[in-house]
């Protein structure tokens, strides 16, 4: 396991060794962490429940219709709220407004697809948008195929099946 | 009637099936579908009408 560490000082004060040369605020709370996104031990940080998965998005447009109808909100240049008030900026936000905190949706290295961060402390994420963003990835899968196969010029028809929660695209006119 | 469908569970994953096609014939639209869907190394299950062959008909009359 990765070790953090941490030196306190009197003025209330924290240092993480992966931001020396930030002084973080301690709150009573916990530690707020700020800035950590910025660190380069911020993916091994055992201090931090944030996780950046690949996922496989491509279609930023599919993903928003898919946010959008889960009923969460679309922000572009925003920031993701994580645990102990963490923000975390990034070009495009989920925001759950009945959630604690959001999903950051930034860039991949490659430039060909996006990554998803989130803080899954608590478990709170994963009642909205599925453990893993299954929820969220089922949605977008369904928007990003739907508006393929009409942009090919297929008919495209959708059911809900209440029973196992799956959604169905039809397409025809092959 | 030629269709696809496609399965989306709560997962996160989907499943896709052909509907109506002969032979290989829906090889490009599956994988077109998997490609959009960024999907790695799917699982293909061949059904029966995959291995039958499309005859070639040609009208008589030249």
């Amino acid at each position: 396991m990765k070790t953090v560490i941490l030196t306190f000082n009197p003025n209330g004060t924290y240092h993480c060794h992966g931001l020396p040369g930030a002084a973080l605020p301690l709150y009573i709370d916990g530690l707020r962490q700020a800035g950590c996104h910025t660190c380069p031990e911020f993916a091994r940080c055992t201090m931090s429940s944030w996780s950046k998965d690949a996922a496989g998005i491509t279609d930023l447009e599919a993903l928003e219709a898919a946010s959008k109808e889960l009923g969460f909100e679309w922000v572009k240049a925003g920031s993701a709220r994580g645990w102990g008030g963490a923000l975390r900026p990034a070009p495009y936000v989920i925001r759950i407004a009945k959630a604690k905190f959001d999903i950051a949706v930034t860039p991949s290295k490659d430039g060909q697809t996006y990554e998803l961060a989130t803080d899954w402390h608590g478990n709170w994420m994963a009642q909205h948008v599925g453990d893993k963003y299954g929820k969220l990835l089922q949605h977008y899968g369904v928007h990003k195929a739907g508006n393929y196969a009409r942009k090919m010029g297929k008919i495209v028809t959708r059911t809900f099946i209440p029973q196992s929660n799956t959604v169905k695209l039809h397409i025809t006119g092959y | 009637m030629k269709s696809i469908t496609i399965e989306f569970t709560p997962d996160g994953q989907a499943k896709i099936e052909a509907h109506g096609f002969e032979g290989k014939a829906c090889e490009v639209p599956i994988a077109a579908l998997e490609k959009e869907l960024a999907m790695k190394n799917p699982k293909r299950v061949k059904k029966p009408e995959y291995n039958r062959h499309v005859r070639a008909t040609q009208k008589a009359g030249r």
